[in-house]
């Protein structure tokens, strides 16, 4: 499904990443972790076209298309979806009214059928009970004045309803209480399917034992210097950093 | 009775007594005295309108076609003469004339004006709309509107004043507003067009416990200068003031508010938010000042433009006087593009760019339409809206 390839990215002349390689197939999990400021969210904001990051060099491949001269919506419209890690308030933007546009938008460059009010109405119920979300959410702006946990949870129900492929999962465990933590990862693991993949970043263990992944990653100054299965992820939080950065291939 | 064939020596003369170094700072005064004034009315039957509420052709009253008891219209010339509800009382007593020539001039220059009068405990669900259709074949100078409405104790009202502008033309509008005690009244003052020169002159008395909410939307003008004067004089008093504009190509578009907080316990909102495109001009002046008898008063300011244009002008000036300690006050102002971070969360769900903007726009102006608080108005004001962004983001 995506094809990292030698991938060098930067950001004012400032090289992030060097050298990323990342396959990664339909139905699998992977799980990206590393220390504060290794270039974890750069690789995500770049999959997803964020702007201002130059490609140095390498190739970003979806489903046998370059990504690089795609804009965010149109890597959307291919079915990239990025649960951010701070998702920004949009004051005066209903919620409802968002989802059902971005949907409608995703589903006719897909060429499904739009839905219309009182389909899209049951769909936006159905998918909030999933995440817990009550009602009243339709009436609210975009993430606004929404509490952490709440914006993680609305950044979920965006990819239940969204049907994407490809999702990338920024720190979405962030700022969850213990509940909230198991309903948005039953929500992830329920949603996971042999048709989809997913990318999660994270610094903990904790949400890993709801999600069963494949591979465990290890970001380093911008490159991945270790890949793993999950006993990979528990040794990182019982032993923590050190020991890897030291075996690392200078 | 109001005509005044000296009008001009009152003009000139009193000239020098207007402070305006400050508040014309960024518009040219000079431009506009040199307009000369309309001394006749010109009422072309024409104009037909369909619309519900009272129908106003150049500033006279054509048409009342709500049938309510309470509610009671005329001429204003006419009104002042036989003293209707106590009115001559009020005419010319609310609005400062000492601020700027434009007020003696219109006071001299207008003609039959409208007069309005709810009854004490009148209760209106649905707004009354003042359709005020406008037409002259004399294109060079100012048209004198004059506006009396009188509110009386234990009021709920919404008051829509649409102006439409059959032609560019130029426009002096004076609008004095009375607010009994414990009354809530809304007023909607609506224009639309892109070559129309304006000045309004705007006060009003909002006795105790009363409480005036006024919302402007100017969507383009070629030069537009809004004064609005209030003085809170009883305590318990609330003036709660919502602006937006929306510019384009050349418009220029001068807000000032002054409010003055002389009672305990008065409370002030003052927002203005401006989109601009092209090379507009938006200029916002709020000056709030609490006396030192204003204790315990709140006030608060807030402008926000959005510039769709490196071109684009915003002149920001929310001012605050505060003689008292013991008060609360806010003041606030942002200029800046759309929100790039904004953007791209929209455009990572499917939303093209285009579509993208239009969203954080509409949803920028959002907040006031949903504050109107009332039926098919807001809507029709969206589509307005909506239809302005499709054109010029």
């Amino acid at each position: 499904m995506l094809e990292i390839k030698k991938l060098s990215v930067s950001i004012d002349n400032k090289t992030i990443l060097k050298d990323i390689n990342l396959n990664v197939k339909n139905g699998e999990f992977h799980v990206i972790m590393g220390r504060n400021g290794t270039g974890k969210s750069t690789l995500s904001n770049v999959i997803t076209g964020k702007e201002n990051y130059e490609i140095e060099s390498g190739d970003l491949i979806y489903n046998n298309k370059k990504l690089e001269k795609l804009s965010p919506d149109e890597r959307a419209n291919l079915g990239i979806f990025m649960s951010f890690q701070y998702p920004i308030s949009i004051p005066g933007v209903n919620s409802m009214h968002f989802l059902r546009t971005a949907v409608n938008s995703i589903r006719k460059k897909q060429n499904k059928e739009e839905y219309d009010p009182a389909s899209f109405i049951k769909i936006f119920k159905e998918k909030s009970e999933i995440v817990g979300l009550d009602q009243s959410f339709s009436k609210r702006a975009v993430n606004d004045g929404f509490s952490g946990g709440e914006k993680k949870r609305f950044e979920i129900l965006q990819m239940l309803i969204l049907e994407p492929k490809l999702i990338i999962l920024d720190e979405t465990d962030s700022g969850l209480d213990i509940d909230a933590l198991k309903i948005v990862s039953e929500g992830i693991a329920n949603y996971r399917s042999e048709d989809n993949a997913f990318i999660l970043i994270t610094h903990y263990n904790r949400i890993l034992k709801y999600l069963n992944p494949d591979y465990v990653h290890v970001l380093a100054k911008g490159k991945i210097i270790k890949s793993g299965d999950i006993s990979l992820a528990e040794k990182l939080e019982e032993k923590g950093y050190n020991w890897i950065l030291e075996d690392a291939p200078k | 009775m109001l005509q005044n064939n000296s009008s001009k020596k009152i003009g000139k003369a009193t000239k020098q007594f207007f402070n305006y170094k400050e508040s014309w700072r960024y518009t040219n005064i000079i431009k506009l005295q040199k307009i000369n004034y309309l001394d006749e009315d010109i009422i072309t039957n024409k104009i037909k309108t369909n619309n519900i509420g009272i129908d106003i052709i150049n500033n006279t009253l054509i048409n009342n076609k709500i049938n309510d008891k309470q509610i009671f219209t005329d001429n204003l010339s006419n009104a002042i003469e036989n003293n209707l509800f106590g009115c001559a009382n009020h005419f010319d007593k609310i609005i400062p004339e000492n601020k700027n020539e434009f007020i003696l001039n219109n006071k001299t220059y207008f003609k039959k004006g409208f007069f309005l009068n709810l009854d004490d405990d009148t209760n209106i669900k649905d707004p009354i709309y003042l359709n005020n259709l406008i037409d002259t074949n004399n294109l060079e100078s100012f048209l004198n509107f004059r506006y009396l409405l009188q509110f009386g104790k234990n009021n709920n009202a919404k008051i829509i004043l649409k102006n439409s502008f059959i032609k560019k033309l130029k426009l002096n509008s004076v609008i004095e507003v009375l607010i009994d005690e414990n009354s809530t009244v809304d007023i909607i003052i609506e224009s639309e067009s892109e070559n129309v020169t304006q000045i309004l002159n705007f006060a009003a008395n909002i006795k105790t416990n009363a409480k005036l909410n006024i919302y402007t939307i100017n969507i383009s003008g070629e030069l537009i200068r809004n004064n609005y004067f209030i003085d809170l004089n009883n305590e318990n008093s609330y003036f709660n003031y919502y602006g937006i504009n929306l510019l384009s190509e050349k418009n220029h578009i001068d807000d000032f508010v002054e409010i003055k907080h002389k009672k305990n316990y008065t409370y002030s909102d003052c927002i203005q938010k401006n989109i601009l495109c092209k090379n507009s001009k938006a200029i916002f002046y709020n000056k709030t000042i609490i006396d030192k008898n204003g204790a315990n008063s709140e006030a608060n300011q807030s402008n926000q433009n959005i510039m769709l244009s490196s071109t684009a002008t915003v002149h920001s000036n929310p001012q605050l006087e505060i003689y008292n300690n013991d008060v609360k006050c806010s003041h606030g102002s942002t200029t800046g593009q759309l929100d790039s971070e904004m953007l791209f969360y929209l455009q990572s769900r499917g939303i093209n760019l285009e579509q993208s903007k239009m969203m954080l726009l509409a949803g920028f102006l959002n907040e006031f339409i949903n504050s109107l608080n009332m039926k098919d108005y807001p809507n029709y004001l969206m589509n307005k809206i909506n239809s302005w962004l499709n054109i010029h983001d």
